[in-house]
């Protein structure tokens, strides 16, 4: 309870919707067993010595009908609020979600991995869209039912009121059992209930690869198997639950076995009249159902707990330190004595470079030295444990983020285009520009061509959905929101690659026109590609093995050298060489 | 709903027995619930006429004691059967979709698709599982009690019944009119609910391009918009259903009513006597319950249709080499006579004719979108060739079956898949019978022996899910050890066009050169330095074949060819400078 209504804090200033809904819930239970008061006084009258008249009746019945109206209408009108709270709630939660996404820093949006940030965006939150939205409502409709129904039934008759509590205290008993023993052998059946799920993602997305090597019998034998055991656990734990909850099911809806003895005997004693014996039958007949739904929602509230946690697991992450200083006038970068760990495991080690204005600086190393950290590095894709980057002299952790990542184009081979026209894709980056001046950068970033060659040119919308371009071209349209984002710092994170070989040459042009007087910083693997630069800084290891000119670095280095015969090599490589006849 | 209950018992098969026989149990179950308040009712009969005593009391106990044992035992033994049913069904069904998946064209296996295929299995078919099977004693009891309670009120009053028989009529009204409302308003909410998934997919995975573009300001309201939107229509759809169910509600409060009114009537009239009333008293609040619990039941059925009717779509799938034969082949050159191939309605490859023969190997250069893929697919069957005919050592393969085919065919592809399990197993899966020895030997031609043993549990080592423990260049090793384990003697190369690091990159090249030694290899090359010497290059434009030759004769020509190759040149020799 304390976590739902802590979960219900997303739903900002609808929260008070709660006491609506729970207001008009508790009034449609009133009106649910007023008519039973109702027909309680017309029997009396039936009893009774005075004979009622048919008018009377008439009213009675209206009544009754007029109950069961509202009954029906404000439960209407209860669950109507309640599922807007839920919905408010979840909305608030995903805008709780993507604000905090956008104030950690990326390094930590990529550790809680993009597959697990969508996950907790996107599935997390529709499950508890399940539980806040359907689960909740009906549960507190039951809840309030079987707590206003014994109310009235002790305020009836209270000696009537107890008997019928009594059996359903001990319909409670199988219900404590069956959360101590049935809850354990969950556990069992969680498992196999995982098992098979990754069992069947692994057998469908590797089908291509169980064909090709004609695996099938054997990969399908396991998934069988998964789906077979799945079944032998599920039936395990329902043979066990099945004792406890036919009995709880049947002693909750047994309140008659004691009221029927009790009522006889208090007729018997005179202290009871035979129409409010009825109406505690009544009454008694009409707990135990809600009384049931009730024990089915309670395992509802761990799950609330479980599924929030995950996604408040999310909302505790540190927000990324924001800076206060206006982003400085030079653009030199400066890496002072900076030790960085990603988790424990130190990635970068006390490393110190400069990397000058209008400079090019190549960053390259064998896989995993650490190149790509170290120029993530520079755009606060994480903060360094030690020593400082800096921007033109300014620790960047003090300059505001907005600031600096207007000084900073990044490039790599992960390609992103919003779903949205190709033009607006470009213009994300200085939503100013004037459709000339994002044409003109599409010419220079070599995609005008194919882009007036789509279907709606430059209004095609790309991205996510049905997309056809290739990866080059998608490059391409990244490279020209970098070209008119017109950053002074330009980080190419192996955005030099083979994406899309056959177009490659265009684009290189693409490239050449974005780096042009800017202070660029290249992770490449394509060693051939960065003779010319400035400096090279070979890692190794996370730290700074060597720097300098190629040809400087080729004497010095044979770190260097044995990769730059591996790239040569790998260059003018030909299938079959010698060996191909 | 009749026709959802027929479709359910269909779908169980052999196991539909029980599921009836556990609703004829529930009903069962449902009567005796009700004999307590015939007991009650003869209990207030003996008081009427004075005849109750204190041992009654104790006979009353007893009777119902009785009931609910003989409830007890029959719950028991219907929830049980009932979910013996659904399991067995499920089981039985989720077996037999992945029997028919491996018969499924490897076309089919896109990653739009994969999603798709995978929450059926595990989202639809589990949810007809746990809800549909599990719950239909509610549907089935929530029809049965109408005819019950009509029934029961013939034989109080038949005037009482025709009041309740109108108002059930009239619930059925109520009824279809809810369905209509909830079938237009589910499809809306659907696909808004596809809508607020895809718009948060591009948020999260756009959101390094946000903060570096500054679009933080932008995107913020993009994605606040889409929940907005998702939330108020979600909130509609909610509020849609209030009315409609709120009336097929009234339609009982109505009957209870107007039953009420006519049996005080008829005791007024003295045409009825105290213990009827009495008995309607007490029945007419609880009697439609199950009917009125049919609102609720009808929304989980529909969630369970659209499911069965996606499933019921996977079976629909039509499967490629349904009249393919085990033939065995004993020669592997491979032959395109006049093969046109059209996907979609769009001509893809148009009158390709080639022979690439045994042991040689023949490159595809082209554009992207050129169709060199798919000719690269015809040979392995993804698709079937519309006109012409693609034969390996001169049998037709579309007389064959896709795993006879495979049986001689490597596939090195640029989306690598490992399995969770461990790299022995990963590599062991391209012959399941090699020895330890030879697994370790083809990972020492795959260049994977060092990494590997460089690892804490080496071969032992079990890869993440999909791989994701390994950088690229090593998984892309491992898959290439397990071709070369299974040594078939047709090589299909997509070459990776992903760049990875000099070392890996180098390592990868070796390893392939083991992996098409001495085979007939088909490449689709996207370097050009890679193929010169090919026996012959195929360069494909537009679906047709352009020029064909060695290199050195294409590069004389002048031709397409030697145009890609100056540009890949000077690409090559590209420098970052400063300009």
């Amino acid at each position: 309870m304390k976590e739902y209504l802590r979960v219900l804090s997303y739903a900002g200033d609808q929260k008070h919707l709660f006491k609506k809904a729970a207001t008009l819930l508790t009034l449609s239970v009133l009106f649910s067993v007023a008519p039973f008061f109702i027909v309680s006084v017309v029997l009396n009258g039936f009893l009774s010595d005075t004979a009622p008249t048919l008018l009377w009746l008439l009213g009675m019945a209206a009544a009754v009908l007029v109950c069961l109206l509202l009954k029906n209408w404000l439960n209407g009108a209860g669950l109507d609020a309640s599922h807007k709270l839920a919905y408010y709630t979840l909305a608030g939660m995903r805008r709780r979600a993507a604000d905090k996404m956008l104030k950690i820093s990326m390094g930590d949006v990529q550790a809680f991995g993009t597959g697990a940030a969508k996950k907790n965006f996107v599935e997390n939150i529709e499950e508890m869209e399940l539980i806040l939205a359907h689960a909740m409502p009906e549960g507190f409709a039951n809840l309030f039912t079987t707590g206003i129904v014994l109310i009235v039934m002790f305020a009836a008759d209270w000696r009537m009121g107890l008997a019928g509590f009594v059996t359903i205290i001990i319909g409670m008993v199988p219900v404590f059992l069956m959360m101590m023993d049935g809850m354990k052998r969950m556990k069992p059946w969680y498992a196999a209930n995982e098992h098979m799920t990754s069992t069947i993602i692994e057998y469908i997305s590797g089908m291509e690869v169980i064909k090709v090597f004609g695996q099938q019998s054997r990969s399908f034998k396991k998934y069988s198997d998964a789906a077979k055991s799945y079944r032998d656990k599920t039936l395990a734990w329902y043979k066990a639950c099945f004792v406890y909850m036919t009995s709880y099911a049947i002693l909750l809806t047994a309140a008659l076995l004691l009221m029927l003895p009790v009522g006889v005997w208090l007729y018997l004693g005179g202290t009871l009249t035979l129409s409010t014996f009825i109406l505690s039958l009544m009454l008694g007949m009409s707990v135990g159902v809600p009384a049931m739904r009730l024990i089915n929602f309670i395992p509802q509230f761990p799950q609330l707990k479980y599924k929030s946690s995950k996604i408040e697991g999310m909302f505790e992450i540190p927000d990324m330190p924001e800076g206060t200083k206006d982003a400085p006038e030079r653009h030199d970068v400066v890496f002072d004595n900076v030790t960085f760990a990603y988790g424990d495991t130190d990635v970068i080690k006390n490393l110190s470079l400069t990397l000058p204005e209008n400079s090019v600086t190549a960053l390259i190393g064998e896989s995993g030295a650490g190149k790509s950290t170290l120029a993530k590095l520079i755009m606060r894709f994480w903060d360094v444990r030690e020593g400082a980057v800096k921007l033109g002299g300014v620790d960047i952790r003090e300059i505001k983020s907005d600031a600096l990542m207007d000084r900073i184009s990044y490039v790599s081979q992960d390609n992103f285009l919003f779903n949205a026209s190709v033009i607006e894709n470009i213009r994300f980056a200085k939503p100013d520009a004037t459709d000339e001046d994002v044409i003109e950068t599409a010419k220079l970033a070599q995609c005008h061509e194919f882009i007036q060659e789509m279907a709606d040119g430059y209004n095609t919308v790309v991205g996510s959905s049905g997309d056809k371009l290739s990866g080059g071209q998608k490059q391409r349209i990244c490279i020209a929101r970098a070209i008119l984002k017109d950053a002074p710092v330009v980080i190419l994170d192996e955005a030099t690659s083979f994406a899309d070989p056959e177009n490659e040459d265009k684009i290189q042009e693409a490239l050449s026109k974005l780096i042009a007087g800017k202070t660029v910083v290249i992770v490449a693997h394509r060693l051939s590609a960065i003779v010319d630069a400035d400096n090279i800084v070979l890692l190794e290891n996370g730290r700074l093995a060597e720097q300098g000119k190629h040809a400087e670095l080729l004497t010095r280095s044979p770190l260097y050298k044995k990769l730059w015969e591996a790239h040569t090599e790998s260059m003018d490589w030909d299938i079959g060489g010698a060996e191909h006849v | 709903m009749f026709n959802f209950i027929a479709r359910l018992l269909r779908f169980s098969g052999k196991d539909a027995w029980k599921l009836k026989a556990s609703a004829a149990i529930s009903f069962a179950e449902g009567m005796l619930a009700n004999f307590p308040v015939y007991v009650a009712l003869l209990v207030i009969m003996k008081i009427m006429d004075g005849t109750v005593t204190s041992g009654y009391a104790w006979t009353a106990f007893l009777m119902v004691l009785a009931s609910l044992a003989a409830r007890w035992i029959l719950r028991y033994s219907f929830v049980r059967m009932q979910s013996d049913a659904a399991c067995r069904v499920a089981a039985r069904e989720r077996i037999k979709i992945g029997d028919l998946f491996k018969r499924f064209s490897m076309s089919y296996f896109t990653d739009g698709n994969i999603g798709n295929v995978t929450s059926v299995v595990t989202g639809d078919l589990s949810f007809a599982e746990d809800y549909g099977m599990m719950k239909l004693d509610d549907v089935i009891s929530g029809l049965v009690s109408i005819v019950i309670a009509c029934a029961f009120l013939v034989w109080v009053d038949w005037r009482v019944a025709v009041a309740s028989a109108a108002g059930c009529a009239l619930s059925f009204a109520a009824f279809h009119a809810m369905e209509k409302v909830s079938k237009r308003q589910a499809k809306i909410r659907m696909e808004q609910q596809s809508k607020i998934t895809g718009a948060v997919l591009e948020y999260t995975e756009g959101i390094s391009v946000i903060k570096a573009l500054r679009m933080s300001g932008s995107a913020a309201k993009r994605i606040d918009a889409s929940i907005d939107d998702a939330c108020r229509h979600a909130i509609d759809f909610e509020h849609s259903m209030v009315k409609p169910v709120t009336n097929y509600l009234h339609c009982y409060a109505l009957t209870i009513a107007a039953v009420l009114f006519l049996s005080f009537w008829q005791f007024f009239n003295g045409e009825m006597s105290m213990p009827v009333v009495a008995m309607v008293v007490l029945f007419i609040f609880r009697i439609y319950l199950p009917a009125m619990g049919l609102a609720t039941g009808a929304a989980m059925m529909r969630v369970m249709e659209a499911g069965l009717d996606r499933y019921e779509k996977l079976k629909e799938v039509p499967i490629i080499d349904a009249d393919g034969k085990d033939i065995p082949l004993n020669s592997f050159d491979i032959a395109f006579e006049d093969v046109s191939f059209s996907y979609e309605d769009k001509e893809t490859l148009k009158d390709i004719s080639f022979t690439a023969k045994e042991r040689s190997m023949t490159a595809l250069v082209g554009a992207s979108g050129s169709g060199k893929t798919t000719i690269a697919n015809l040979i392995v069957r993804f698709w079937d060739a519309q006109q012409g005919a693609v034969k390996i050592g001169g049998v037709n393969v579309r007389e064959m079956t896709c795993d006879s085919l495979l049986r001689y065919v490597s596939m090195v592809f640029q989306r690598v898949y490992l399995f969770h399990d461990t790299i022995e197993n990963n590599i062991r899966f391209g012959k399941p019978d090699a020895t330890r020895e030879e697994i370790i030997a083809a990972a020492k031609k795959a260049r994977c022996h060092d990494f590997i043993e460089a690892l804490p549990d080496g071969y032992g080592t079990v890869v993440g899910e999909g791989g994701s423990t390994l950088s690229g260049g090593e998984k892309q090793r491992i898959s290439i050890a397990r071709a070369i384990l299974k040594d078939a003697p047709v090589v299909l190369l997509d070459e990776a066009t992903a760049s990875v690091d000099p070392d890996n990159e180098k390592y990868i090249q070796e390893a392939i050169n083991e992996l098409v030694r001495n085979k007939t290899l088909i490449i689709i090359a996207h370097r050009l330095s890679t193929i010169k010497r090919a026996d012959q290059i195929l360069v494909i434009d537009g679906g047709r074949i352009a020029e064909r030759g060695k290199h050195n004769a294409l590069l004389a020509k002048g031709g397409l060819y030697s145009n890609l190759w100056q540009r890949r040149q000077k690409a090559k020799s590209w420098r970052v400078t400063r300009v």
